[in-house]
């Protein structure tokens, strides 16, 4: 609200020029990356080796099951997709199975610590918490996508040239 | 909804008519009498000797009350519509009316007042004409005492026309006393009131009286009305001459109350006259400060039509009647018309003239922005609906795996999960009796189970003031956050108590005649505070000692495989006692229990702060989480120490003998004997005998030759295990009463269900179904099962009896010992 503006500002989708084809590629794209971010966040969520620390498990979370999900979507996803969606079907698939992981063990982890006065400030933390690793991780395999198909369209681009 | 009493504790009660309060019988007498008084008091002023009455409503009897209690009445006419509240006035408020309508002076009528004083002139309805000529005449005294109108019908008995009809049927010196309105909440309908009564011809004289309960239902200060013929004026109030006395208004006082400010006068001059043709009252009412023209007005557009409601409602449940509807449409409707848009649009407009002109210039631009803007109203229900349905699908996978905790109401974590029931096991107070560990429900000394665990004979951390009554232990959420290390030992719920530090020296304990029976010896005693409060009456200290507290003032110190009795009244040791295996593997137990449940606590908190740690800089919760997590740690290093300084007791060391049934246990390894008293096991394994002033060793019970003077602080400390043991067995012996009273209820019970079965199998094949508990069963089975119900029961009374005759004999054996140690 800090700057002004005199008139009308209207949003408009781009010109992507998607079909129906490609926009039902780009949907079953988000759900295989949906639903390989849901094993991947299950196999978290079974009991870690002792050894694990924070690290391996934020490794693990935070870049190799978003690139890897990132990695499915781009396979799956039509190619010449304008950025924006390309990046948010990344995103999409891994935020919602990073969302349901977290959201459900902070619940648990929550509940286990017995503290029925616990309150809102728990809760607060368990919102916070979800709402950061839901948008790390939906932005890391987001990046992974979008940069896959950069590199794909550059070296298309070059195929062409040659 | 009709009439409703509230009833409270005390005896009293409240009314309420249609959700609108009419007394409290803790003031109801200032209501009435203030009502009432003053215009019979005014009425016999002016000479009336007969004086006769017309109550219109009031069917409570309350104002009828007032009215028989004063001398001069010789009858009363009560006319009221709801044969309810009169019902009412006849049985439940009998106590308070005094029975006024058995009095042979009072006539009821039930109708409307409206066409009980019809004109005479009037057009009379034909089934109205008996009644009318039979009331007919003139009234001294006029009492109205209506409810406050909520609807059109009601406030007819408001009208210029109504005061015009009561005017007509009062004697020249008859005086009208009126049930108003308030005039602090709502001037406007008071006023109209005063303006109504004078356009019809009366003087009036308003005054105001302070009810509490009107009060404590925001009503305000209440007002009545005396109105009459003749000139009223305030000097009439003034000297009030009251023949009877008030029980709680005070009628002399009243005049005090018909004084107002001007500017509350003023207010009058712009009402208009309630009347069948300008129904302004309910307005005035329903929106005080409402302007005088919109009353007037108001009720000219109906705020809702009943029919179309009624036909856009989808429910044809039989209690959904249309009064019930339009109740409470009328309510609805009452509610909206209460807010006057000009007036909050102006007020509005004012407050924002006041603010920041930057501040002013943002929500300009904010409206220009909100009107200008274009909403995309099919995307953003898309995307609540995509939220929504997520919502849905987490909660029930969170509802799957952890049920409680998803949807319970304010009991979290008390175990869905394997983990969840593991630690609230491990914390719980069942856990010790139920854990299913041996060493769990060890209890050293007394030899029942029931004390869960205590290693001293009475569990005595109330000789520190721990569960005393004096000093109730001090509950704190999360002690491990803030009472940790401060001094004072908290338990593994996080409870904090308040114990004082123990002062002692590791000179060793000595033996009686054993061999060490050196002198105690002495050194600088260290101040040792206690950290953690692992059962009843065990204690380990910060610097990992295990104490049992034994009593007000003795306690056992359990470290480095020894056992020794000592006593905050004395610097040295008292006595070395024997080191019982069973103790010290009871200790052991408790303490690796404890040690196991901080453990399962200590992982998940770091669990939790795994996810959300990084989020202590923005919460505070989460950041005494981390200390939490911090000082369980500390503890568990401490245990782990308490653990390692326990020891071992000596190798090939014996338990105890067992308790002779003439020995009473008072600690471990101490029993009060037949003769009065006390044998302890020394170190070495001998026992030595006390009477509170002889010391003797063992074999050699009367040879005064080897016996030595007992130390008083021994004596004394043993004398307060005894008082303290006294207390409880006092204790048990009234539970197990109790309990007996009990399983003595259930056995007749249990009887007569076993009768009454066996009646069925007799007239009914064994197969016949009956009811059993919750089940439906075959008569032969409920017979079975309720037999085998009778012989437990049997039992459970047999082991009652058993306890509590061996509690009054160590209760009796107690009273029996050495005067020096009796309780």
């Amino acid at each position: 609200m800090s700057h002004s503006h005199s008139g009308v500002r209207t949003r408009q989708r781009p010109n992507t020029g998607v079909s129906k084809r490609q926009s039902a590629q780009n949907n079953r794209a988000v759900w295989c990356g949906f639903l390989l971010g849901v094993v991947g966040y299950l196999i978290l969520s079974v009991k870690q080796p002792a050894g694990w620390g924070e690290g391996l498990w934020a490794l693990l979370a935070f870049i190799v099951v978003p690139v890897t999900v990132g990695l499915v979507v781009n396979r799956v996803q039509a190619y010449g997709r304008p950025p924006r969606p390309t990046f948010f079907a990344g995103a999409k698939a891994v935020g919602w199975a990073m969302f349901f992981y977290a959201s459900i063990n902070l619940i648990v982890a929550g509940s286990r610590l017995g503290r029925p006065d616990g309150g809102g400030q728990e809760f607060l933390a368990g919102l916070l918490a979800t709402v950061v690793y839901t948008a790390i991780a939906g932005a890391a395999a987001g990046f992974t996508n979008l940069a896959l198909i950069r590199i794909t369209a550059k070296r298309s681009n070059n195929g062409t040239a040659h | 909804m009709g009439p409703h009493i509230d009833e409270r504790p005390d005896g009293g009660f409240a009314l309420y008519i249609d959700g609108d309060f009419q007394f409290d019988t803790s003031d109801e007498a200032i209501y009435h009498e203030s009502l009432a008084l003053p215009a019979l008091c005014m009425a016999r002023n002016s000479g009336v000797k007969d004086v006769r009455v017309l109550i219109c409503g009031g069917g409570d009897g309350l104002a009828l009350r007032e009215c028989l209690r004063f001398p001069d009445v010789v009858s009363v006419d009560l006319v009221d519509y709801d044969p309810d509240i009169v019902t009412l006035g006849r049985t439940r408020f009998v106590s308070i009316n005094q029975g006024a309508f058995e009095d042979a002076r009072v006539s009821v009528h039930f109708g409307d007042a409206w066409d009980f004083l019809l004109p005479p002139s009037g057009d009379v309805p034909a089934e109205s004409v008996a009644e009318y000529r039979e009331s007919q005449g003139r009234y001294d005294v006029i009492i109205c005492d209506f409810t406050v109108p909520r609807s059109p019908e009601q406030a007819r008995i408001f009208t210029r026309e109504w005061y015009e009809r009561l005017s007509g049927r009062l004697t020249s010196e008859g005086i009208i006393a009126l049930n108003t309105v308030s005039p602090q909440t709502t001037p406007e309908a008071f006023w109209c009131l005063r303006r109504t009564i004078k356009a019809a011809g009366m003087s009036v004289l308003p005054y105001r009286v302070c009810i509490p309960s009107f009060r404590a239902h925001g009503y305000g200060a209440w007002a009545f009305m005396l109105a009459a013929n003749r000139p009223l004026r305030q000097h009439d109030l003034r000297t009030l001459d009251c023949p009877i006395p008030a029980r709680q208004a005070n009628p002399s006082e009243l005049w005090r109350g018909a004084s107002f400010r001007r500017s509350e006068r003023r207010i009058e001059r712009r009402m208009p006259v309630h009347s069948l043709t300008n129904n302004c009252l309910l307005p005035l009412l329903l929106n005080p400060g409402m302007a005088v023209e919109a009353a007037g007005n108001s009720l000219e557009a109906s705020p809702f039509s009943l029919d179309p409601l009624m036909e856009a409602i989808p429910i044809t449940h039989p209690y959904h009647t249309r009064v019930m509807i339009e109740t409470l449409a009328e309510q609805v409707a009452a509610t909206v018309t209460q807010i006057d848009v000009r007036r909050l649009v102006d007020a509005l407009l004012r407050r924002a003239a006041r603010l920041p002109a930057a501040l002013r210039d943002e929500l300009i631009r904010l409206r220009r922005f909100l009107t200008e803007t274009t909403i995309n109203w099919s995307r953003f229900l898309a995307w609540s609906a995509r939220l929504f349905a997520a919502l849905v699908v987490l909660m029930t996978i969170a509802n799957a795996i952890a049920p409680d905790n998803a949807f319970a109401k304010g009991s979290a974590g008390l175990g869905h999960s394997g983990v969840s029931r593991g630690y609230s096991g491990s914390f719980g107070g069942a856990g010790r009796a139920s854990g299913g560990s041996a060493r769990s429900g060890s209890s050293f000394g007394t030899g029942r189970s029931a004390s869960g665990g205590s290693f001293g004979r009475t569990g005595a951390f109330g000789s520190r003031s721990l569960f005393s009554s004096s000093s109730a232990p001090t509950m704190r959420s999360g002690g491990f956050r803030t009472g940790y290390g401060s001094g004072r030992p908290i338990d593994m719920y996080g409870t904090e108590y308040n114990i004082m530090p123990f002062h002692y020296y590791y000179g060793g304990g000595h033996t009686y005649f054993g061999s060490g029976q050196a002198a105690p010896p002495s050194g600088p005693q260290v101040e040792h505070k206690p950290l953690f409060a692992a059962d009843d009456d065990m204690l380990v200290m910060d610097n990992g000692d295990v104490v049992v507290t034994l009593s007000e003032h003795a306690y056992l110190l359990v470290t480095g495989g020894k056992v020794v009795l000592r006593s905050d009244k004395s610097p040295d040791s008292l006595l070395a006692l024997y080191a019982d295996p069973a103790l010290f593997q009871g200790i052991l137990g408790q303490l690796n229990d404890r040690q196991a449940a901080l453990q399962e606590a200590i992982s998940v908190r770091k669990d939790w702060l795994s996810w959300v740690g990084w989020t202590s800089v923005l919460l505070p919760t989460v950041a005494q989480d981390r200390t939490e997590l911090s000082h369980m740690e500390d503890l568990d290093k401490r245990l782990q120490e308490a653990v390692k300084r326990l020891g071992q007791p000596p190798a090939g060391a014996a338990p105890a003998p067992a308790l002779r049934n003439d020995q009473v246990d008072l600690f471990v390894n101490a029993r009060l004997e037949p003769d009065g008293r006390v044998s302890l096991r020394q170190e070495d394994g001998s026992w030595v005998f006390t009477d509170g002033a002889l010391l003797t060793p063992t074999a050699t019970v009367g040879t005064a030759g080897r016996s030595v003077p007992c130390p008083p602080e021994l004596a004394a400390a043993l004398h307060s295990v005894m008082v303290k043991l006294k207390k409880e067995m006092a204790a048990d012996v009234a539970s197990n009463k109790s309990d007996l009273s009990q399983l003595n209820s259930d056995m007749y019970s249990l009887k007569a269900d076993l009768k009454e079965y066996e009646n069925l199998q007799s007239s009914h094949d064994p197969g016949y179904q009956v009811d059993y508990g919750t089940d439906e069963i075959a008569v032969s089975d409920a017979i079975r099962k309720t037999q085998a119900d009778i012989d437990q029961t049997n039992k459970d009374i047999q082991e009652n009896n058993t306890e509590s005759t061996k509690l009054e004999r160590d209760q009796s054996r107690l009273a029996a010992a050495n005067p020096a140690l009796r309780p």
